[in-house]
């Protein structure tokens, strides 16, 4: 997604949360989905989780199931990030 | 003269060995008061460190049951209304998987706690994933229901899982016992 596409977005001004499962239960991240700033900043959190090997599961409102997700995408309301996972 | 002279050199023989003796007791005195002030000085820093242990141990618990809340709250989010109270009810709740169409039930419990549910009811085997790291139990719950129900991760998980019999080695020794008696 480039700025052209975030740009695109910035009538809405819906939040979105993501949570980052953690040690702590979990860390949250939230943007705001017509400032690109908060966008970017998200998106980058994103790719460098994903890099490290954690799977997302995002809906695009929160009473939705949610799905797998390999690309950021702002217009989600609601992203959970799960670190990799590992046999007992 | 001659015996006043060895009456001082007697009396300063005297002087000496009392001043000697003296010398010798303010020392075992000094010394058995060093030795009092470093046992006092040990003890209060034991304390001193029991204590610091002590409040590290509280805070650490503290820190637990607060990440135990945070991911309690997030599977409870997470969760369908059906799958929430039937958590609140039983501590477990039901997930079908996303691609298989099996149904597995997910307890609360830090090993093998995915029973794969048979037609019958009866649980068939038991999985054990988990998501890396130290997370709280409920976020490993919630991790473990996403990666199910989703159609695109659930074949993954199953792979990565390790399988277990349905019943644990006490509960085989517990059912033997009951059919021997």
């Amino acid at each position: 997604m480039d700025k052209s596409d975030i740009s695109q977005l910035s009538h809405l001004s819906r939040i979105g949360r993501m949570s980052i499962m953690d040690r702590s239960g979990h860390k949250e991240l939230t943007w705001d989905m017509a400032r690109q700033d908060e966008i970017l900043a998200a998106k980058e959190t994103f790719e460098q989780l994903m890099k490290k090997g954690y799977a997302a599961f995002g809906s695009r409102q929160k009473a939705d199931a949610r799905r797998l997700v390999r690309e950021f995408d702002p217009s989600l309301e609601e992203l959970v990030i799960v670190p990799r996972t590992v046999g007992g | 003269m001659a015996g006043l002279v060895r009456a001082r050199q007697a009396m300063g023989r005297f002087c000496g060995g009392a001043w000697t003796a003296v010398r010798a007791a303010a020392s075992a005195t000094g010394d058995r008061l060093r030795r009092c002030r470093f046992a006092a000085w040990v003890e209060d820093y034991l304390e001193a460190a029991r204590r610091r242990n002590d409040q590290a141990a509280i805070e650490e618990t503290k820190t637990c049951l607060r990440a135990k809340r945070r991911s309690l709250a997030l599977m409870l989010s997470l969760l369908s209304a059906e799958q929430r109270e039937e958590f609140r009810n039983y501590r477990y709740f039901h997930a079908i998987g996303g691609r298989t169409g099996i149904r597995y039930r997910i307890r609360v419990a830090s090993f093998a706690n995915i029973d794969i549910v048979g037609s019958n009811g009866r649980t068939m085997c038991r999985l054990c994933a988990h998501p890396a790291g130290d997370v709280p139990v409920y976020d490993v719950m919630a991790a473990q229901m996403l990666h199910l129900e989703d159609a695109a991760t659930e074949r993954a998980f199953l792979r990565s899982a390790n399988l277990h019999p349905a019943t644990s080695a006490h509960e085989r020794r517990q059912g033997w016992a009951l059919r021997v008696l």
